[in-house]
């Protein structure tokens, strides 16, 4: 093992703080488990090469995340509002199921409209790298992991510091008292849906970059994305930035002692290892 | 006729007539029975634990793909014949529940969910670099072990009938309404002294040993298997999606549902395969929408109205005025 892997590790751990990050706010929020995370994750990339190669517009990846940010979020606003409000009352089954159809939607959206094959978006800074003290930092990962923090420190303080963070918190809390005090839940709700689908497109973006895409890889994103969330506690927007730097330091170190063609299994296998032994994730406490 | 006697003579009919089908239907329609009839004892193995257990598990593809390769394994290096493979499939996939019901349930609600997932994730992404099993390249069954199509025909309703025979034995059973008590309040039914992880690791058994023997056949039938199609999420969203549509915790649902989603929207658009997976994911949402209990519970609140309407009431009984329509969490 060599600082060079820790240093790497650490960087894609930033990326998948972003990529969590929607997941934890929806949790923390609405308690809604978002199974359709991974595919807002992939509308980023998507939605990139609609703009870039179907439309034709000579745009970096980077810059289209300004374009496609508003179209995520008027796409997933009147999702929460309309389809999965109303079924929040009803336990968390139903919630869970309807996020499972839009899941399905999405990919064979995705597959009808660009087709099964991977897909990578096409940057100059994709493959470049620094070296610094005798480390190769990839620029993608050095960029991931700023887009990665920012995000979650950006949404963390929105929260805790602003009025609407403030209303967001309410009305997290208790729905029923935070509407009699002139809040309006049903459409914070949709706003808090709207942002992390929104932090998740961008994430998906960078992940589009970085490494590759196809319709299908929501899923596996989703897991990470999961494994982030129970290793920085459920619903615990601060805690998702250690779970993401975790997981990355963990895969790329897990990857390296047992050959890459594991990594994955290394990710499921910490993940179940860790909900089973510490639901509550490694910093929270037992609720 | 009494009403009483009439459903046990359409249910018996209804064998019978499935049985012989081979005698006076074509070779092509056994074809789609078979796959129909697959699918459904898949959705019915889900539906124990996913509907009366009420943990919904995403990681059944798991127990498919483990009855699968152990069916195509037992084949290869035994020659057992297939009865012995099917059994042996959901004695190992019983095998396998048993084990991973033990971090599983610690978890509840959808952290259960992701977990079973990630079991599955994880074994898929184990089966395509493992060489014992012929990492990604599968395993092929050999083929002398393959029986006629009629066989496997026969050997999927078989199955069928026996989950579904599973299903309704859990809504009259001390076993099944333990397990549905545990489903709708886990904590009052441990004030009872039921044992929830107990109940449910046995739900979880039972289904996965079912999904295993589906597996079993589903490997005969296609002869060449691999990792990707066995464990990968494609059975699961099956199993779930029909089990949804046709009603979560029924006993007819699985079955509508597989009519519904295979018959009438996969076999309909077979030539687009995205735009079907699309209309598929789209009733999905609209079924838990307007009508969570899924087809059969949509025709049963319909038949109460009529009957209710036939008889003079005027208006639907066993309705309370004023629940539609609220919609603040």
């Amino acid at each position: 093992m060599t600082p060079q892997v820790v240093i790497d590790g650490l960087l894609i751990g930033g990326l998948y703080a972003g990529v969590a990050l929607g997941l934890s706010l929806a949790f923390g929020v609405m308690r809604l488990v978002n199974l359709a995370h991974g595919e807002l994750l992939m509308l980023g990339p998507y939605l990139v090469v609609l703009l870039t190669v179907t439309l034709g517009m000579g745009i970096d990846p980077l810059l289209a995340i300004v374009l496609l940010a508003p179209i995520v979020f008027g796409l997933a606003y009147p999702l929460q509002r309309f389809v999965l409000t109303p079924l929040l009352s009803r336990g968390m089954e139903q919630p869970l199921v309807a996020t499972f159809g839009v899941s399905l939607l999405l990919v064979a959206v995705f597959t009808e409209a660009f087709g099964g094959e991977t897909r990578s978006l096409a940057a100059d800074y994709a493959t470049s790298s620094l070296d610094v003290l005798g480390l190769q930092l990839r620029v993608i990962y050095l960029i991931a992991f700023a887009v990665g923090v920012g995000m979650v420190l950006a949404v963390h303080l929105a929260i805790t510091r602003t009025r609407q963070g403030r209303a967001l918190r309410a009305a997290a809390e208790d729905p029923d008292t935070a509407g009699a005090m002139g809040i309006d839940v049903q459409r914070t709700y949709a706003v808090a849906f709207a942002l992390a689908a929104v932090t998740a497109a961008v994430a998906g973006v960078i992940a589009g970059i970085a490494f590759s895409v196809t319709p299908n890889s929501g899923a596996g994103l989703l897991i990470k994305a999961f494994a982030v969330v129970v290793l920085g506690g459920l619903g615990n927007v601060g805690g998702t930035l250690i779970g993401g730097l975790c997981l990355g330091v963990a895969e790329s170190i897990g990857a390296d002692l047992a050959g890459g063609e594991h990594r994955d299994l290394v990710v499921y296998g910490l993940f179940i290892a860790v909900l089973t032994l510490r639901p509550h994730g490694l910093v929270g406490r037992p609720a | 006729m009494t009403r009483s006697a009439a459903g046990p003579l359409a249910v018996v009919a209804t064998l019978v007539v499935l049985w012989s089908a081979p005698g006076f239907a074509s070779a092509s329609t056994i074809d789609t029975l078979t796959t129909l009839g697959l699918l459904a004892a898949a959705a019915q193995a889900w539906n124990v634990i996913g509907g009366f257990g009420g943990q919904f598990s995403l990681g059944h593809a798991a127990f498919i793909g483990t009855g699968a390769y152990g069916a195509a394994l037992l084949l290869i290096h035994t020659g057992v014949p297939l009865p012995v493979a099917v059994l042996g499939a959901a004695v190992a996939c019983a095998t396998v529940a048993a084990l991973v019901a033990i971090p599983l349930f610690r978890l509840s609600g959808a952290s259960f969910s992701i977990g079973s997932l990630a079991v599955a994730l994880a074994l898929a992404s184990w089966m395509t670099t493992w060489q014992a099993t012929g990492a990604s390249q599968g395993l092929n069954v050999p083929f002398e072990s393959i029986p006629e199509p009629v066989v496997q025909y026969r050997w999927v309703v078989g199955v069928l009938v026996v989950a579904t025979l599973v299903v309704w034995w859990l809504g009259r059973s001390a076993f099944g309404l333990r397990l549905m008590a545990v489903r709708d309040d886990e904590a009052a039914a441990a004030a009872l002294g039921v044992s929830g992880t107990r109940v449910k690791t046995g739900a979880f058994v039972l289904s996965a040993a079912l999904a295993g023997a589906v597996g079993a056949l589903v490997a005969v039938r296609q002869i060449s298997i691999e990792p990707t199609a066995m464990f990968g999420l494609g059975w699961t969203i099956d199993m779930v999606v029909m089990v949804v549509v046709g009603g979560i915790g029924t006993v007819a649902g699985p079955i509508v549902g597989a009519v519904a989603v295979y018959f009438l929207i996969e076999r309909q658009l077979e030539e687009f395969e995205a735009i079907s997976a699309a209309i598929t994911g789209l009733l999905v949402i609209v079924v838990i929408r307007f009508a969570p209990d899924g087809l059969v519970g949509a025709g049963r609140t319909l038949l109460r109205r009529t009957i209710a309407l036939r008889r003079g009431a005027g208006r639907p009984t066993g309705r309370v005025v004023g629940t539609q329509g609220a919609e603040a969490p």
